[in-house]
This record gives C-alpha cells, structure tokens and sequence, in this order.
C-alpha cells in the first residue's frame, strides 16, 4: 500500500525492528523493496549477523540503533578503549565508528549535548571523507567482528531471532 | 590496477572478455572459493539524529542538531518515544534559519503498532492493512509538516524521504527484553524503543 507513494510522496520505503524471515518475506513480496533496516543492534539478536549480510547482498542499508545503553560487554571492552583512546574520543563514538566500519551501515545518534553532536558529526565526517582513517581502522574492525562473533549467544543461551 | 597476485587468476578471463572490466571483477573476487565479495559501501549520510525521549525539548533540540551538522533525522509517529510534530517544528526551524531542506533526509515511522499504548497517544492508531487509514496518515502530514521551498529543489519535494514500516509488535516473540538500560521512568514503564 505505501509503495504507492514512492517516490513522488516517499522516496524511499525501510522497514524496522525486523527478523531475517521477515524481511525475506516482505522483499521479496514488495514491488518497491525496503531500502532500508533499521534494527536494535544488540547482543540477544546476535548484532544482526544475518540480516546484515542480507542487506549488503541485496544492497540494503542497515541502521543500528539501541545499541549504547544496550551492549555494556562491548562498551567495557578493551577493543573500544583502545579505538577511543587511539583516536582521542569517547567510547561511545568510538562504538559508532566501529559499526561504521562493518560497511553498508548507518548509526543513530541521540545525544542531548551540543559538544557531543559536533564531535561525533566531525568524527564521522573524517571516517567518510578519509580513506586513510578507514584503512587505520580495518584491523579494529575485523577485532570488532571477531568480539560480536564471540558475544553471540550460543544455542540454548539465548534466543535468535 | 588489480593486485598481481591475481594477474594470474584473471588469464582465463581474457579469452573474449575487455580487459577492462576486469579489474573490478577480480577486486571483487575470491580466488579460492570463486565467490563475489560485495564491495564495502558506506552509505551517507552516515550518522542520523534520533530525535526519541526528547520530550519537551524536541524542537530545540532538533534545529540544533540540523544546525551542528546532521543531515538526516529520524522520528515515528510513536508518542511514547518520539514527538513527530516538534520534530517537524524543529526541522522548519533549522530551514529558515538557512538550512537547505534539499540537504536534509526526513525519516518517519508512519504506521503505529498495537503495543503503543493509545492512551498516550493523540492520534488515532493506523493499521497497515487499512488502505483508509495509510491515506489519510500519509496525506496528514503533508498538511501538517509543510516545508518551505528551497532553491536548487530538483523536482516536487515529496514531504517525507524515506518511511518506515514496522512488524505488527515492536517487541518480537522471543526477543528478550534486555534488563538493563532502559533510563527514565517512562522507559521502563514502556521498555520499548530508544536511541
């Protein structure tokens, strides 16, 4: 129903909080496909593993949100110290710029405080604009996807959706 | 150039096929497993404001960060988390005070769920399988968030630039939810969504 918008009163169409059985289902029902997937980016959903690697095969964007307050294993790890402390920032944003560097990523922020906006805004402008900075940060990222490999729940420890 | 180790690899690709769209292929290529590697992409913009739990402060908040720098901003029509017509209010704000609305990407969840509670709420529940009622919420807030025209617009602006349907529940079947985190009363009265 809302493909009928598209694009002239919506661009573009995204879906939200979405398992991978869903959103093969509706991709593959749509006649506009979802552009995008916006989803907790969190530990009981396995950081999405799966649904990411379906958005980067099909061309999704894939946009995390959820994840500062919801991933205290990751937060306390050394890998985000060391990326914070490697490029002067906060933990938080050095969160971010991790998930970033998966690739095919987009990062909702929802900060209150000025200074935090125009740190993290020039932080990210860096990333993007940079190659350099991405090149510098590959090998956190490929640690940072081997840490969600290991915080992944396991059968019977959780649950997948 | 593609790396020389794969010059080798490429060999057989010569054979009828221009040289050059080789490169890019065999970039992409996995010489053991014969597989395509999707590139890395980085989408833009890649930071998006979310504009959830900002209550009273919404607007202000909003053009402030329009102003900072953020090009795109998220809302939902979710009053438990989101005030959608303050951050309409904020994004107008930040356009007349010189921000290009052609620089900026609208995003809104229009369709509320049966888990948002409509006691809090000031509008009226939209179902996605009622045409009706997508029509009428899509074309509400045309009416109510109207954006001034800028220049340099290429074609009609189309009000909203991406939206965001949601599954039925917002908190899946079997999808725990965490204990922890979940800051302010209202959070945890709902424990539901928040950036």
């Amino acid at each position: 129903m809302f493909e009928t918008y598209v694009p002239h009163r919506i661009r573009r169409l995204g879906v939200s909080n979405f398992a991978l059985p869903q959103l093969t289902q509706v991709y593959e029902a749509a006649t506009v496909k979802p552009a995008l997937v916006q989803n907790r980016f969190h530990r009981p959903t396995s950081f999405d593993a799966d649904v990411r690697a379906f958005c980067a095969d099909k061309g999704l964007t894939y946009q995390a949100f959820w994840m500062l307050a919801h991933n205290p294993e990751i937060m306390a790890s050394e890998l985000v110290s060391a990326v914070a402390a490697r490029l002067a920032v906060e933990k938080e944003l050095a969160f971010y710029l991790l998930i970033l560097g998966l690739g095919g990523t987009q990062v909702l922020c929802g900060t209150t405080n000025p200074g935090r906006m125009e740190r993290n805004l020039r932080a990210v402008a860096d990333f993007a604009s940079d190659q350099a900075v991405r090149d510098a940060l590959q090998p956190e990222v490929e640690a940072f996807r081997r840490l969600l490999q290991e915080l992944t729940p396991q059968d019977g420890e959780g649950t997948k959706m | 150039m593609a790396p020389r180790a794969n010059l080798g690899f490429m060999t057989p690709w010569r054979r009828g096929r221009s040289w050059c769209l080789l490169p890019t292929i065999v970039r992409q290529l996995d010489p053991f497993q014969l597989a395509m590697t999707p590139p890395t992409t980085y989408p833009r913009p890649l930071l998006i404001y979310g504009t959830a739990w900002k209550e009273d402060k919404t607007a202000e908040l909003t053009k402030e960060a329009l102003v900072a720098g953020f090009h795109a901003v998220d809302t939902a029509n979710y009053p438990t988390a989101y005030n959608e017509p303050l951050t309409g209010d904020g994004t107008q704000a930040a356009i007349l005070s010189g921000i290009k609305r052609e620089d900026l990407f609208v995003r809104l969840n229009p369709i509320d769920t049966p888990s948002q509670p409509s006691a809090t709420s000031d509008r009226t529940l939209i179902r996605a399988s009622d045409p009706n009622q997508i029509h009428a919420s899509v074309g509400a807030r045309q009416e109510r968030d109207p954006l001034p025209p800028g220049p340099g617009r290429r074609g009609p602006d189309p009000g909203v630039d991406r939206a965001v349907l949601r599954p039925p529940q917002s908190r899946l079947p079997g999808r725990p939810l965490p204990a922890r985190a979940v800051r302010g009363r209202r959070r945890q009265r709902q424990g539901l969504e928040g950036v």
